[in-house]
């Protein structure tokens, strides 16, 4: 009540032009483009822009433009609205601003849009820390791993994140473990967000609107998972026009169509991709059995499909249903077969020695969305969804015999197979309201049941012999659980005074499984202070927990791995964290940032099993480790943006640790304690036909265990992750090649090379303690010891092409 | 493809520059305790110093305890040494080995010596030793086991973890008068019986995770435990060993003499403090895992030690038994 009562009188006197845009682009969505020449800190005595947005309910761009001509009547700025920007130029030069108005124009281009977003400087103007705010173009500026442009590998390249293996698309930001990124597509919750294990990610660049990356400072409004959080929007169609684009590449390809299914009212968006590494291997292998000179085949498929749907339909100017829809899914197969041949009174018997692997999982998740907008300030968002992830492995293994001296014949064959699923069934309802210009209130309510089913599993023995047809032996064994979790947030953003503004929330979840309930009462605060007019400073507060766990008796993101609740003996995890930062817009169009954060990490959980591929269900709770963690760290992002060029750097320093007392007796380096680590990506356009890309990474190696020490024929290991492997650097670039049709289509030639100088980064190291060897140039016995690295990624040229139409 | 233009490169790699000081002792009741001492060496290094040269010193709550060379010990060829310990201890000591040797980093471990044991029940039963699926057999050999399930008067927590060794002696009964005297040198002698890891399979093939150790001789089995109406319980198993007739002389209907050979049982539980049941653990897992483990893609690779500086495990653990029993 007190701060309501002095912020007024302190904002009659400080409002100015700057102030009032800030308003609008907050309350209606859109960004300003200003040359640096205009002088938007001058006062404005006019209507408060919050008095004619509030209660108005207009249409959108009625009041946007009414807005504009009240803001910018009786100065010398015009105004030029281009979809979501407006250009400010000033009366008497009636030139647009320098370097930003071409790339509104080509907004489809594959330039840097996020770079027109950051003129206004959102993340200096937001109140959280490590928030990365990225538009849909930004997938698209140049380079495509096997043909695709990736989200997860632009989120891999972003301070405070570590990438895990080579290649594949793991994300452990801030210490996190990779398997607590809370994603959301649409608002839906994505467990398994890669195809091709790991290789690609599960998100279609073709669709995505906007994506916002938070390593710190969570609002409540999020939960659920402890590291970070990833909210990817898709783009609804077009309501007044069809259009589409169609890719191919290396290993897959693509189309994307959307439109109007009534004109200005309705309209779909859909997406598929699909990858043809099967059509490719079958004749492969065709060829290469052929050459095989005994009766033996080999077969290997991989496929890998998805697609995005959704249907928009507004219902009225401020009404608006909409359903999302993904599936996506991956088989990976291998069979090996020896044709085996018996003769006994001179017929001819055949069978088959031989194996198969079947692997199959995916995601299929969907919602139905309504949001009202009951005013300008006041909107309300439901959505009904469903989500699942799966996993299938078939293993399958047939032994075929026959007598040699008197005639009998023995086939036999045993499959087994697990399935492991999880369902989730949720509602949840935000509601958005802001009441006045010192408060952004949000508040909401979300309820889901979790159905964990991790492990169904069955064996078949099939006997078929002279005096047993066909004879199956079953077996199955099954673990199941339902969980309920409720939460409740609220939120606002508070404008204390003219340089401050916090955002303080809380959010609670009750989470019950068989009798068993944890409640978590999780707050979150984080104060933005705005120094001068282009430094701003922050801090934030934030503890997180998660209640699912995933278990996995490996690191890579093969889907080998399930999803398992919080029960009675294996605890939430809980992660609390503190960060800071300073934002400055520097002369020159220079941009620099600097964060620096400290995270604990309670009750985290490693598979402490004999390792195999799948872990075994029956006694999981007993193959947990419990323990904790710690990360703490500083990041810097430098960035200068021009015309036509666009150079950001990033570094980040940080130390990662972890705490198992029943691994080691005291803390130890995580897997990617990356002590360093450096991004540099530069982009340039050339000219409207041809740009180019250009990133380039380097890190400190990641770690692994190897053995130190040996007593007779036993090896120990000096402690956990005693290894760090070589550093890994890589080079990529892309180039653009881009040509209008003669129907006005775009067409783009993308040629992308991944690590450029083909430098052979270890994926892990090898040690190996040969015991009494002989030397062949002595003739003498000796132990031989190697320790090699392993590296498997070499130079990779892609090349795909686009047209948009 | 990725696989065919895979490459290898030796690699730098000298994490250790000398060896570390090992050591190994599970102090219980203080009668006769082995603490081996060992001296590793270093993968890409050489031998530093002997077993002989390290000299190490026990303390009990800060006060020297002797520890005396065993001169009798033969380590299995790599060298090792033990000394002895002779000295019971009380619950809630605290015990610190301390080891040192020129040029190797010196070794301490803390142990404290574990709370008694309270009453615990012992019940026994006899079960096949195979498992039969639908009439079907799948696994395992036809004969028969002797189960212990023993009860401890203590609340159940995940926590606590508990060993046990079975001893067995060997009875004999006889019945009227043998004509020729019995040895009894063959009979009342204590031994440690063989524990059976069982059930070793389930139907699907998964392993239970039983961790069998030597101690002072016998087999030690660290027991997973079961919730058993918020009691702390497990199950051990043994073979089966039912008493029988070893000879007998009949005159018409009359049974003249007879002999029967039985064993009696003896259960030894063991509190078992938490570093060394990590520690055992950590063995079993890096014996029974495959090469995953060393190729940087598996969780932390499990090697515990609560010697700090060096090697080994350093434990105490209390106990409390059972009478002789005869179960038959």
């Amino acid at each position: 009540m007190a701060l309501s009562a002095v912020a007024p009188v302190h904002a009659q006197q400080s409002r100015t032009l700057k102030s009032e845009m800030e308003v609008i682009h907050e309350s209606l969505g859109v960004n300003f483009v200003y040359d640096s020449a205009i002088e938007i800190t001058v006062p404005y005595s006019g209507k408060p822009m919050k008095d004619v947005i509030k209660g108005n309910r207009k249409e959108h761009s009625i009041l946007l433009d009414e807005c504009l001509k009240a803001l910018f009547a009786g100065t010398d700025i015009e105004y030029e609205v281009m979809k979501k920007y407006i250009v400010l130029t000033q009366a008497d030069k009636r030139k647009k601003p320098k370097d930003y108005t071409i790339f509104i124009e080509e907004q489809h281009d594959t330039i840097n849009e996020a770079s027109i977003t950051a003129y206004i400087n959102r993340l200096r103007n937001t109140t959280q820390t490590g928030l990365t705010e990225i538009d849909a173009s930004i997938f698209n500026k140049g380079f495509a791993t096997f043909s695709s442009p990736d989200l997860i590998r632009e989120l891999q390249n972003l301070p405070g994140v570590s990438g895990g293996t080579e290649m594949l698309t793991g994300m452990y930001v801030h210490g996190g473990d990779g398997n607590d990124n809370l994603f959301l597509l649409d608002g839906v919750p994505m467990y398994q967000v890669s195809h091709f294990g790991g290789l690609l990610s599960s998100f279609n660049t073709d669709v995505i609107e906007s994506l916002d990356f938070y390593k710190s400072g969570f609002p409540s409004r999020f939960g659920g998972k402890l590291s970070s959080v990833v909210d990817i929007n898709t783009r609804p169609g077009d309501m007044n026009a069809y259009h589409g684009s169609f890719n191919i590449g290396l290993l897959n390809g693509g189309l994307q169509f959307e439109g109007p299914i009534v004109p200005g009212r309705t309209s779909f968006n859909i997406a598929l991709r699909r990858s043809w590494f099967d059509a490719l291997s079958i004749p492969f292998l065709a060829i290469y059995n052929s050459t095989l000179p005994y009766p033996e085949e080999y077969d290997f498929r991989y496929a890998m499909t998805d697609l995005n749907a959704s249907v928009t339909h507004m219902v009225k100017p401020d009404s608006k249903l909409s359903m999302n829809f993904y599936a996506g899914s991956d088989y990976i197969g291998f069979e090996n077969s020896v044709k085996q041949v018996a003769w006994w009174d001179g017929v001819r018997y055949t069978g088959n020695n031989g194996y198969e692997i079947d692997v199959r999982w995916g995601n299929i998740l969907g919602n139905l969305a309504w949001m009202k907008k009951f005013s300008v300030d006041l909107h309300l968002n439901t959505s009904l969804y469903y989500t699942r992830t799966n996993t299938d492995v078939s293993l399958y293994e047939n032994e075929w015999s026959a007598g040699e001296y008197e005639f009998w014949i023995q086939d036999e064959g045993i499959r087994e197979s697990t399935v492991s699923i999880l369902h989730d069934a949720g509602f949840k309802a935000d509601l958005d309201w802001i009441p006045s210009e010192y408060h952004h209130l949000r508040t909401g309510v979300s309820l889901v049941e979790h159905f964990f089913r991790p492990s169904s599993s069955s064996s078949i023995l099939r006997t078929n012999t002279d005096e047993k047809k066909n004879i199956e032996d079953t077996d199955s064994y099954s673990v199941a659980y339902d969980s309920f979790e409720a939460s409740l947030y609220a939120e606002d953003e508070l404008t204390l005074t003219s340089w401050m503004k916090a955002n303080i929330g809380l959010r609670y979840v009750l989470n019950a499984l068989e009798g068993n309930t944890y409640h978590s009462l999780e707050p979150r605060a984080a104060l933005r202070f705005q120094l001068a007019p282009n430094i701003s400073a922050k801090m934030s507060y934030t503890e997180m927990s998660q209640f699912t766990h995933l278990l996995s008796a490996h690191y890579l993101d093969i889907p080998m791995a399930t999803w398992l609740p919080s029960t009675e003996s294996v605890a939430p995890m809980r992660s609390r964290q503190v960060a800071g930062g300073a934002y400055f817009n520097l002369p020159h169009n220079l941009y620099l940032n600097v964060e620096g954060w400290w995270k604990t990490m309670d009750n985290l959980y490693e598979y402490c099993g004999i390792d195999s591929i799948y872990p075994d269900m029956s006694d999981w709770e007993n193959e947990l480790m419990q323990g904790k963690g710690r990360s703490y760290g500083a990041e810097v992002e430098l960035a200068w943006r021009t015309k036509s060029t666009d150079i950001s750097a990033y570094y980040t320093l940080s130390w990662t640790e972890r705490y198992f007392e029943g691994f080691w007796h005291s803390w130890y380096p995580a897997r990617n304690d990356n002590r360093h680590k450096f991004t540099l990506n530069a982009s340039h356009r050339f000219s409207k036909r041809f740009d180019m890309f250009l990133a380039w990474n380097y890190h400190t190696g990641n770690r692994m265990t190897v053995p130190t020490q040996e007593i007779g024929f036993t090896e120990y290991y000096a402690s956990p992750y005693n290894y760090k492997l070589p550093d890994y650097h890589r080079l990529d670039l892309g180039f653009n090649f881009r040509k209008t049709t003669k129907r006005g289509n775009e067409s783009i030639w993308n040629l992308s090379i991944y690590n450029a100088y083909c430098r052979m980064n270890p994926m892990f190291a090898q040690y190996d303690h040969y015991k009494n060897v002989i030397d062949w140039n002595t003739g003498e016995y000796e132990d031989k010891i190697t320790f090699k690295t392993m590296a498997a990624i070499p130079i990779i040229p892609t090349f795909g092409y686009t047209l948009r139409f | 493809m990725l696989i065919l233009v895979s490459c290898e490169r030796d690699a730098k790699f000298n994490p250790d520059d000398t060896g570390k000081i090992y050591l190994y002792g599970i102090v219980s009741d203080g009668r006769d305790d082995l603490i081996k001492v060992n001296v590793s060496r270093p993968v890409f290094g050489v031998e530093a110093a002997m077993p002989e040269d390290v000299s190490i010193t026990l303390e009990a709550d800060g006060n020297e305890v002797e520890l005396t060379r065993d001169v009798e010990y033969v380590s299995s060829g790599d060298g090792e040494i033990a000394y002895l310990v002779n000295e019971p201890f009380a619950s809630g000591q605290k015990l610190t080995i301390r080891a040192e040797s020129a040029g190797l980093p010196s070794a301490e471990a803390v142990t404290v010596i574990p709370e008694p044991l309270p009453e615990f029940a012992v019940s026994h039963s006899v079960e096949e030793s195979y498992r039969v699926k639908d009439g079907d057999l799948l696994y395992g050999t036809f004969s028969t086991l002797s189960k212990f399930h023993v009860v401890i008067d203590e609340e159940f927590s995940k926590d606590a973890f508990y060993g046990v060794q079975v001893l067995k002696k060997k009875q004999i009964e006889v019945v009227g008068t043998l004509e020729d005297p019995i040895d009894e040198s063959l009979y009342g002698n204590e031994e440690y019986d063989n524990i059976y890891e069982y059930p070793v399979m389930t139907e699907l093939s998964s392993v239970k995770h039983e961790i069998i150790i030597d101690h002072n001789g016998g087999e030690l089995l660290v027991a997973e435990m079961i919730d058993e109406d918020g009691k702390m319980a497990f199950d051990v198993y043994v073979d089966n060993e039912p008493r029988y007739m070893t000879n007998a002389e009949w005159h018409g209907d009359e049974l003249v003499y007879a002999c029967y050979e039985y064993y009696e049982y003896k259960i030894k539980v063991f509190r078992i403090p938490h570093e060394m049941y990590h520690s055992l653990r950590s063995e079993y897992i890096k014996e029974n895992s495959d090469a995953p483990l060393h190729l940087g893609f598996s969780p932390v690779t499990y090697a515990y030690t609560n010697v700090k500086g060096g090697l080994g495990m350093f434990a105490a653990v209390t106990s409390s038994e059972t009478e002789w029993i005869d179960y038959n």
